[in-house]
């Protein structure tokens, strides 16, 4: 599902820099990676969605070569086949949870907003329990509640890779366990692949595999 | 374009306090110098249909623009340099119509205007209640005073003194209202008309008291001498003229010197204005006669030189807010980045971005037209009448 070789990146004015030899990620597969902070984790996620080009090497999400992909058709297959999930939530706060949900169908031009979608997104909400909630901005909402409604806006155009970015960072215990069980059962039910960048080595033992970065950063770049 | 709108719409709705501020903002920005220079211009008309049917001032020599104030708008330092010779050497040259006026006093903050009857024809001035000022005593208010003041025909209406200690010897005189007029937009509707014998009687050239010859009160006697009979200050002399008082009015003076402030002339042609001029200016200068279009068109070009000095400091002031207000939204943009960054994370339009942004702006541009429009259409209907009230006191 992701193939990624010899990949290297190094952002303009920054000491940072990441080289990432190979590194595989199978279909339906669950991956954690791990590392100290700054060394790239997010950057690897931005890599994967082609938010970032690399410097060189290859990235291949689902038979397509991201990083090759100009920026129109990078954004097209993002908001086809990428499903982000954020530690801050990233809901916008002067609209309600339904139309955070739906927000990708009004900026995505490939994204149709149809009666279907507006139905899946009842689907979803009562899937991940926040359908009572649907009409509410995201500052009337927990931040439990809030992370829930970022998943479902993630999950509704049903994308082939979901990437978590510390979906559970600002959450508490019993919150973080709900929303990776919300993050699992989308990868069995909808046969997504999840990659997921997290501090939190409790939950690693629920990951098919762990990937620590302390690996990859500072090689070759 | 339509989830943008949306978006943008939603934004607006959620900040609306801002936003308000900000259509308010971009209205009066727009709108402030197309209603000052509405205003302009139908202040502009107004002054000079004013003066333009006003063919001919006739008045002592100094600023033929005071006079022209006095003699059309009412306004400025009532003077009365002119006599009846005046009007009466005017009359006899048969070139023209002379209107006399004259403006001494005023009553409840407005002006008193003597005149002869035939000024109202001249002016095209109808009585809309009531009838014309006929006997001595009576007036006739503009449509202003009447509404300002409550007052209709039937009531009373006093003149004021202008000095505790007037030197012509003036007392107020209470007025009967035999009339008011239809408005007509001038300077006439906030003016009180009486006719030019009463005008006398309020300046203190004329005066009424009981009659010291028959008088049965000896103690306001202050000397008898063949026939001549001098009161003392214990006289009083009446504030009204009524049916039983009106034959004791009098005056002492010649009536050919009585006092007048300005004569219009509506000359019988073009030749006969010229001519007119000509005579006046042969005869030296103690008189001048003018044509008031020149004079209050003089004026308005000073005024619209000031204007558009104003119209310079309203544009720097216009610039200085659109710059506060880029600021504004440049900061407002800051605070949406992280909005803008998760919109690109999930494959949102480098151009959505824009739109939704430039939806917004559209909105509040609307919005602030919109208003902008409302505030020109309140100047279309109601300038005329604001603009008569600033120049004219309506």
């Amino acid at each position: 599902m992701i193939r990624i070789e010899r990949l290297k990146f190094a952002y303009p004015r920054g000491d940072f820099a990441l080289f990432v030899p190979e590194l595989r990620v199978d279909a339906g597969e669950t991956v954690a990676i791990v590392g100290p902070s700054g060394s790239g984790k997010s950057t690897l996620l931005n890599l994967i969605a082609g938010v970032l080009r690399p410097d060189a090497g290859r990235i291949e999400v689902d038979e397509t070569e991201v990083s090759a992909l100009s920026d129109r058709r990078s954004r097209t297959f993002r908001a086809r086949t990428i499903g982000f999930v954020f530690q801050d939530f990233g809901l916008l706060d002067y609209i309600c949870a339904r139309d955070n949900i739906l927000h990708p169908y009004r900026i995505c031009a490939p994204l149709r907003l149809t009666a279907e979608i507006r139905a899946r997104v009842d689907a979803l909400a009562t899937r991940v329990g926040v359908s009572q909630h649907l009409h509410r901005r995201p500052e009337a909402l927990s931040h439990g509640e809030r992370q829930r409604v970022a998943i479902c806006r993630a999950l509704l155009p049903a994308p082939r890779v979901i990437l978590a970015d510390e979906a559970t960072g600002n959450l508490d215990p019993a919150n973080k366990s709900a929303i990776l069980d919300l993050l699992f059962e989308a990868v069995r039910t909808d046969g997504a692949t999840l990659v997921a960048v997290t501090h939190d080595h409790d939950l690693l033992p629920r990951f098919d595999r762990v990937v620590d970065f302390r690996d990859f950063t500072g090689g070759e770049a | 374009m339509i989830g943008a709108v949306y978006l943008a719409w939603a934004h607006i709705q959620y900040h609306a306090g801002r936003s308000a501020l900000l259509v308010l903002i971009f209205a009066i920005l727009g709108a402030i110098p197309l209603m000052t220079e509405r205003l302009a211009t139908l202040a502009e008309a107004q002054l000079l249909e004013r003066a333009n049917s006003t063919p001919l001032i006739y008045g002592p020599p100094g600023s033929q623009l005071d006079l022209s104030l006095s003699a059309l708008f009412f306004e400025g330092e009532p003077r009365a340099e002119l006599s009846m010779i005046d009007f009466e050497t005017l009359a006899d040259m048969g070139l023209g119509t002379p209107l006399p006026i004259l403006r001494t006093h005023s009553a409840r903050g407005f002006a008193i205007v003597g005149i002869d009857i035939e000024y109202l024809e001249f002016r095209q001035l109808r009585i809309a209640e009531g009838r014309p000022m006929v006997r001595l005593g009576e007036a006739v208010l503009g449509a202003d005073v009447a509404a300002r003041l409550g007052l209709g025909p039937g009531d009373k209406i006093q003149s004021e003194i202008r000095e505790i200690f007037e030197l012509a010897g003036a007392y107020p005189l209470r007025m009967t209202v035999t009339g008011v007029l239809d408005r007509v937009g001038t300077p006439d509707d906030t003016a009180i008309f009486t006719g030019l014998r009463t005008a006398w009687v309020v300046a203190g050239f004329g005066h009424g008291h009981e009659n010291l010859a028959t008088t049965q009160d000896e103690s306001v006697v202050l000397s008898r001498d063949e026939g001549r009979i001098v009161a003392n200050a214990k006289l009083t002399e009446y504030i009204e003229i009524t049916e039983e008082n009106a034959s004791s009015f009098h005056s002492h003076g010649d009536p050919d010197e009585f006092p007048l402030s300005a004569i219009l002339i509506d000359p019988n042609d073009e030749r006969s204005a010229a001519i007119l001029r000509g005579r006046i200016e042969d005869a030296g200068s103690a008189r001048q006669v003018f044509r008031p279009l020149g004079v209050v068109q003089e004026l308005l070009d000073e005024v619209f030189r000031i204007k558009s000095v104003l119209n310079m400091l309203v544009a720097a002031v216009a610039v200085a807010t659109l710059m506060a207000l880029g600021m504004m939204i440049w900061l407002s943009l800051k605070l949406r980045r992280r909005e803008f960054e998760i919109s690109h994370q999930i494959g949102g339009d480098r151009s959505a971005m824009v739109r939704l942004v430039g939806a917004e702006l559209a909105l509040l541009i609307g919005a602030s037209a919109v208003l902008c429009i409302a505030l020109l259409m309140l100047i279309e209907i109601f300038g005329a009448d604001l603009v008569r009230a600033l120049l004219f006191g309506g």
